[in-house]
């Protein structure tokens, strides 16, 4: 199969439609789509025929749970003009009761989002998780990460770091859980404050909604839930201390926070919800949600705990990373309601002993070179299964 | 074969804290072996026994001509403790009589610099340009490229190209000699560094041997002379502080010029007076092909997708196509490349620069970008017939290594 990429104005420039996108991190006339199969290895050639090269429409950060109408408008100007279309992003995941839904008003219409799908639920549903290579391709993020952490030291002043940037409820809900469990003074920690931009009555119901997902709801209306709210008035905006300025592009963190701490632990984005009748494994496997902030500290070479979307350590370990049981129970990961988990993954934090990391100090470091090269050696398990996941997507594309 | 590399204190760790360990571009203990090998998509283990396993001594950019009493010392020592040793830098070439001189002198020796050779000199000098690699990994270098850069603004660049020459070298220097002797050094974007110590003897007689390989009259030295001393340094602005792990161009000197004049470093022993061997004007395809030399300063642009052409040593821009980049012969004139006198080739090349035409660019421009993207997936598609190339390449470098 010979793939070609469609261009209307000049091949490598993204295809102008009737109507402007918006949300791309990068300027127009830029599209990343062949900057990943670049990185990926897959070869292509650009064609004008749109009706024998893959239609890419990038939508970038635009979120289709709040900007439909919009998109379909756009969705529409691109299957007139051009007819199969994918709606992509190597941005964001998109809801996935939205792909369904924006999936069965288009029959011409595919959508790549950036999940990973073992089993994906659409037949024209073909996500791609391209934060993996768009971590590693200069055109698509600048990386700068240290030659090299510390990881043998035993006589580190925190324990772990936990970086939060940008406010949401999953981030806030495992900043109370952190102060309230008591691990919070053995990190390095930031956290960012509700912008501006929520009502009080909005920013109250989705905490309610992320901080009421448990299953003993036992005084939490009474008693629970008001202490929440007390503690999200009370919880200033803590910045990491010589950082640099934060760009989507741009992807740093400090050296001092892997030197001075034995593990990150990683805010993932909870991105979609678990129905409490729902298998935790099967819906990951779905729908299984990577971005950045689980790929730097791994290929900074750094132990990582993962509080995100359940099933997020079993998936890892199914794309062939190690995980630290050593030192960590991960057994927070399965567990479906959202509050408990992000309340067990904190306690789990809380039990970390020192003295276990000095036992398998050897053992730590290895499994921290094996997931580096995981990541970073273009012939791993990793990297031949993201090819073979694009061209199986790219099939399904030129097939249907 | 199975690869393993050596380490004597923990795996991903340099094996020699000595000398050397503030050579290289990254601090102790960081080594860059196994990265590459990742770029590369080369499998390996680690390995502790000394046996079965690539030993790398990691020198970075010690200046082995200036220092080789100093370098044999620490190669004897590893040798005594582990046999077999590769002599390794990721970041600079090595000249061709001290590689001869160690390769010559220590059997178990192996030298692997940044150079590409089809055939190289000696069983044992299994050369690889590192540099490919270095622009290409996270962990060896920060890239910064500018997502996408005007292209079809013809009517509206300032300049034909740019020029970019950060630290003082003899050639770079007579380059910016011959552009200000003609009308393109007042037109385009150019930049140079005076050097340190105008008055310091060294400093004249590396100028004096680099303009008289073919002897010139003291009236046309003095001329030269005169220039070195009034030329200022010219530097871009905006720009960012320089540093050897971080490649950054700002975008407008691409935005606001049609190609990239590339300076890359010339070889010392690709001159005139340092190979006698030479008895042609040009210089021959076999020499090319076994000397090669690539810098970031020639594959940042490509990256970028920029046309270029470079000023270097003889055969670079030949020796580009030999691996698969396209030239943009459409606009440029590359006729200077295999000459084999470097000022001759750099006073050609400029010449060549002065007969570019506007027009032929807004003329070829749909040729010009599928040769910029050809040549940006040649260097970025990690299955592209480059990286299969490197990749066998050093296969090869390491078999030789285990076989011998």
């Amino acid at each position: 199969m010979t793939i070609k990429i469609f261009y209307n104005t000049l091949p490598g420039q993204k295809i102008n439609g009737l109507k402007q996108e918006a949300g791309i991190w990068e300027h127009p006339p830029y599209t990343s789509f062949h900057h990943i199969l670049n990185t990926i290895g897959i070869q292509y050639e650009w064609s004008d025929n749109p009706k024998e090269s893959i239609v890419v429409l990038d939508i970038g950060s635009l979120p289709y749970e709040t900007q439909s109408e919009k998109i379909d408008s756009l969705i529409e100007d691109y299957i007139s003009k051009f007819g199969k279309t994918i709606l992509f992003t190597s941005q964001e995941p998109i809801h996935p009761e939205k792909i369904h839904e924006v999936l069965d008003k288009y029959p011409e219409l595919f959508v790549m989002d950036i999940r990973l799908s073992n089993n994906p639920t659409h037949d024209r549903y073909i996500p791609f998780p391209s934060l993996f290579a768009r971590l590693t391709n200069p055109f698509c993020n600048i990386l700068d990460l240290h030659p090299i952490v510390d990881t043998w030291s035993v006589k580190k002043p925190n324990t772990f770091n936990n970086l939060k940037w940008r406010w949401t409820p999953d981030k806030f809900a495992t900043q109370y859980a952190l102060n309230k469990c008591g691990a919070e003074s053995q990190a390095i920690i930031s956290y960012q404050k509700p912008g501006d931009h929520y009502s009080s009555e909005h920013l109250n119901q989705i905490i309610y909604d992320m901080t009421s997902h448990r299953y003993d709801m036992t005084d939490f209306n009474d008693k629970i839930f008001p202490g929440i709210l007390k503690f999200l008035h009370s919880m200033p905006t803590i910045s990491l201390k010589d950082d640099k300025n934060f760009n989507v592009l741009y992807r740093y963190h400090p050296k001092y926070i892997y030197d001075d701490t034995y593990f990150t632990l990683v805010n993932e984005n909870f991105n979609y919800g678990v129905d409490d009748l729902e298998d935790p494994i099967s819906i990951s496997e779905n729908y299984f949600y990577i971005s950045e902030k689980t790929i730097f500290p791994m290929l900074q070479g750094h132990p990582i705990f993962v509080i995100g979307n359940p099933g997020t350590h079993y998936m890892l370990d199914q794309l062939g990373f190690e995980i630290y049981d050593e030192i960590l129970s991960y057994d927070h990961d399965l567990i479906i309601y959202g509050m408990d988990r992000v309340e067990r993954g904190c306690n789990n934090v809380k039990h970390f002993d020192v003295a276990d990391y000095e036992k398998y100090l050897i053992q730590i470091n290895k499994k921290i070179q094996h997931n580096q090269k995981l990541l970073t050696n273009k012939n791993s398990k990793l990297w031949s299964k993201l090819k073979d996941v694009m061209e199986t997507n790219i099939g399904k594309y030129y097939e249907l | 074969m199975k690869i393993k590399i050596f380490y004597n204190n923990d795996p991903g760790e340099r094996i020699n804290h000595d000398f050397f360990s503030d050579k290289t571009w990254e601090s102790y203990p960081f080594s860059s072996f196994h990265h590459v090998l990742n770029t590369l998509g080369i499998e390996y283990e680690w390995s502790n026994d000394k046996k079965d396993s690539v030993k790398i001594l990691d020198i970075g950019s010690f200046a082995v001509e200036e220092n080789l009493d100093k370098l044999e010392e620490f190669i004897q020592t590893y040798l005594n403790e582990f046999g077999k040793i590769i002599l390794y830098t990721a970041q600079e070439p090595i000249l061709r009589k001290d590689k001869l001189y160690l390769l010559n002198k220590y059997d178990n020796l192996f030298i692997m610099d940044i150079k590409y050779s089809e055939n190289p000199f000696h069983e044992r000098y299994i050369p690889f340009p590192f540099l490919f690699v270095r622009l290409m990994n996270n962990f060896l270098d920060v890239t910064e490229l500018t997502p996408h850069i005007q292209l079809s603004n013809y009517d509206t660049k300032l300049h034909d190209f740019h020029n970019l020459k950060a630290r003082w070298t003899p050639d770079k220097f007579a380059t910016q000699y011959y552009l200000n002797d003609g009308p393109l050094g007042d037109n385009n974007l150019i930049t140079y560094q005076r050097p340190e110590n105008l008055n310091s003897l060294r400093l004249r007689i590396s100028i004096y041997n680099f303009f008289n390989e073919t002897p010139v009259s003291k009236k046309y030295m003095n001329h030269v002379y005169d220039f070195l001393t009034n030329h200022p340094t010219v530097v871009l602005q905006p720009d960012k502080t320089i540093y050897a792990r971080y490649r950054y161009h700002p975008q407008y000197i691409y935005d606001e010029t049609y190609y990239s004049l590339i300076s890359e470093n010339f070889l010392p022993e690709l001159t005139w007076l340092n190979n006698l061997e030479v008895t042609t004007d040009e210089i021959s395809i076999e020499e090319i092909l076994n000397n090669f030399y690539i810098s970031e300063k020639t594959i940042y642009p490509i990256m970028q997708g920029h046309p270029f052409k470079v000023i270097g040593n003889p055969g670079n821009n030949y020796m580009l196509e030999k691996l698969g980049f396209k030239l943009f012969d459409e606009i440029l004139n590359y006729d200077y490349d295999l000459i084999y006198s470097p000022v001759e080739r750099i006073k050609q090349a400029v010449k060549s620069c002065e007969t570019f035409c506007r027009g032929q660019y807004q003329k070829h421009y749909k040729e010009i970008v599928d040769k910029i993207l050809y040549n940006q997936k040649h260097l970025m598609n990690i299955n592209s017939s480059l990286w299969e190339n490197l990749k066998q390449k050093m296969l090869k470098n390491l078999r030789i290594y285990y076989e011998s």
